[in-house]
């Protein structure tokens, strides 16, 4: 356990001055940002639709946060764990520190999860805080008059759950690929696919699918914190974890 | 086996593709040594190093390091042993300080240690400076840093004096000659034969994957024979002479080789090319070098 806790804080160290970082910061912040403004700019327009605006905060923001923005940075966040050893050419200089292998290869895929922990968390808290500056400065919106909030927050755990299945399968691409083009445009064109096909009857089973499905839900209100795609997701996650160390153990023994 | 800190029996390695990269390979590195593994650029040495480092398990034979079992006790061997293989892994977007304190860190070692190696490899002004920005020589004593941090008792560096200027490669020298005097093992490759020679205390030869010669450095010298080289202002005339004489001589660079001539023979062919109106500049004996010697054993009929 405290070799994990060395790894890991590893990871972080090492993530200094990279994209991912510094995306899981900046872009909840934008897109909270963006979500108070338009907000604070049109509360007219809010207030006369009468509807609940946390909801309509969380619908305007899942759009594209489902459909493009989780999944790209799950994407990014799986390409930088890797990526800083594949530049540094330095996967077989870690694999010659006193570590066990499982260690060094679970501390690596624990600091992309919580890349995207975090980046879920702070737009949630973010949109959340938004929320309340508007109940303070824009009364006529109607913020304070619902206590709905939770909704949206159950629907960000939603779609973090939901998206570890493309992260666990991005983990695995940009493990095996050094460049950035390879791992994260088949991502882009699978997430494309996943949007496309997400009405079909088996879209479930296609983790690149799941969060366009949870926005669907959403929508619907279905409120289950584990319906199939999400079940699928994590079955996919956790087979492709163990999936993944076999493979590194085996480019190793190779 | 334990009295050596590597030793390895019958090791040999394929890659996937069949092709075997290590053949029957019985090293056997002494306490205290600087060992010297030389050969040509895919001649094996990297695929040795990373067998020692247990970055290749898929071999054939025994390798015990420090008298245990690689597949068994990786952990605890690589727990004493620093490395350096291929090119330094650094992190160029962190500084020289940064990729210090991270891997202090992963070793639990304190900040006063990495500091103190930082000096010791002559980056201490530069420390704050992205390793993306060092000049190669830089990166090079970095990444022998990063191999020194956790004072191991085994250092296993692949071409440590790669990219340094002649000062950079005296300075790798001399700290590797101060550890070995501290009591540590250092396993070095080299396809640089002239540095190899001036570090080592014993010398390992791979050719094809063979290794086709080990021991003491004395003992490779001592196969060294003395060897009469002459100079003179025409040296063709001097070959046709030499041939009249029934003598054999082969040009070596700007002189001719004479081969294990005594004195006295040295002499008369002095006398015989004067005779000859043959303007004589140089008569003297040398021995091969590490260079000369590697040539000669690595196309030698066993070599192939």
């Amino acid at each position: 356990m405290k070799l994990f806790w060395l790894a890991l804080r590893s990871e972080f160290l090492k993530s200094r001055r990279t994209l991912a970082l510094a995306t899981a910061a900046w872009m909840p912040a934008l897109i909270a940002g963006l979500a108070f403004a338009l907000f604070y700019f049109r509360s007219e327009d809010f207030a006369k639709m009468g509807a609940d605006p946390w909801q309509l905060m969380a619908s305007n923001v899942f759009g594209l946060y489902a459909v493009l923005i989780l999944p790209m940075y799950a994407m990014v966040a799986a390409f930088s764990a890797n990526q800083v050893e594949h530049v540094a050419n330095a996967w077989k200089n870690i694999f010659t520190l006193p570590y066990p292998r499982l260690v060094i290869y679970l501390s690596k895929w624990t600091f992309a999860f919580l890349l995207i922990l975090a980046f879920s968390l702070l737009l949630c808290g973010l949109m959340y805080l938004a929320g309340n500056a508007l109940a303070v400065l824009k009364p006529e919106i109607g913020f304070q008059d619902f206590d709905s909030f939770g909704l949206t927050a159950r629907f960000f755990l939603k779609f973090f759950l939901g998206v570890m299945g493309i992260f666990s399968i991005q983990f695995l691409l940009s493990f095996y690929w050094r460049d950035f083009i390879r791992p994260v445009g088949a991502g882009l064109a699978l997430t494309i696919a996943g949007a496309i096909a997400a009405g079909w009857k088996y879209a479930y089973l296609f983790p690149y699918s799941a969060p366009m499905r949870i926005s669907e839900q959403f929508r619907k209100e279905q409120l289950s914190i584990l319906p199939p795609e999400i079940l699928v997701s994590l079955l996919a996650s956790g087979a492709l974890f163990f999936l993944g160390y076999f493979l590194v153990l085996r480019r190793i023994s190779r | 086996m334990n009295n050596y800190i590597i030793e390895t029996a019958a090791l040999s390695f394929s890659y996937p593709s069949g092709q075997a990269a290590l053949r029957d390979i019985s090293l056997q590195v002494k306490a205290g040594a600087i060992y010297g593994f030389i050969g040509q650029n895919g001649a094996g040495k990297t695929t040795a190093i990373k067998v020692l480092l247990s970055l290749l398990d898929n071999f054939q034979g025994e390798v015990r390091i420090f008298g245990a079992d690689i597949r068994e006790k990786r952990r605890e061997i690589l727990s004493r042993t620093g490395s350096l293989v291929e090119e330094p892994a650094l992190y160029h977007h962190l500084t020289g300080w940064e990729n210090m304190l991270n891997r202090a860190l992963l070793l639990r070692l304190p900040k006063s240690r990495a500091g103190q190696v930082i000096r010791q490899v002559g980056l201490y002004d530069a420390r704050h400076k992205k390793a993306g920005a060092y000049s190669q020589g830089m990166r090079q004593r970095l990444g022998i840093g990063l191999a020194l941090l956790g004072s191991p008792e085994l250092l296993i560096l692949d071409e440590p004096t790669n990219s340094l200027d002649p000062s950079g490669i005296r300075e790798v020298r001399e700290l590797l000659a101060r550890l070995a005097a501290e009591g540590a093992t250092v396993f070095l490759s080299s396809h640089v034969l002239s540095e190899v020679e001036k570090i080592v205390s014993d010398i390992g030869i791979i050719h094809q994957g063979r290794l086709l010669f080990q021991g003491p450095m004395a003992v490779l010298r001592e196969r060294a024979r003395e060897e009469c080289f002459l100079d003179t202002h025409d040296n063709q005339r001097c070959l046709e002479i030499l041939a009249q004489e029934g003598l054999k001589a082969l040009p070596a660079g700007q002189r001719l080789n004479l081969g294990n001539i005594g004195r006295e023979e040295a002499a008369r062919l002095n006398a015989l090319l004067a005779g000859q109106g043959i303007k004589v500049y140089a008569l003297e004996w040398g021995r091969k070098n590490l260079e000369q010697l590697f040539f000669e054993i690595t196309n030698s009929p066993e070599a192939t």
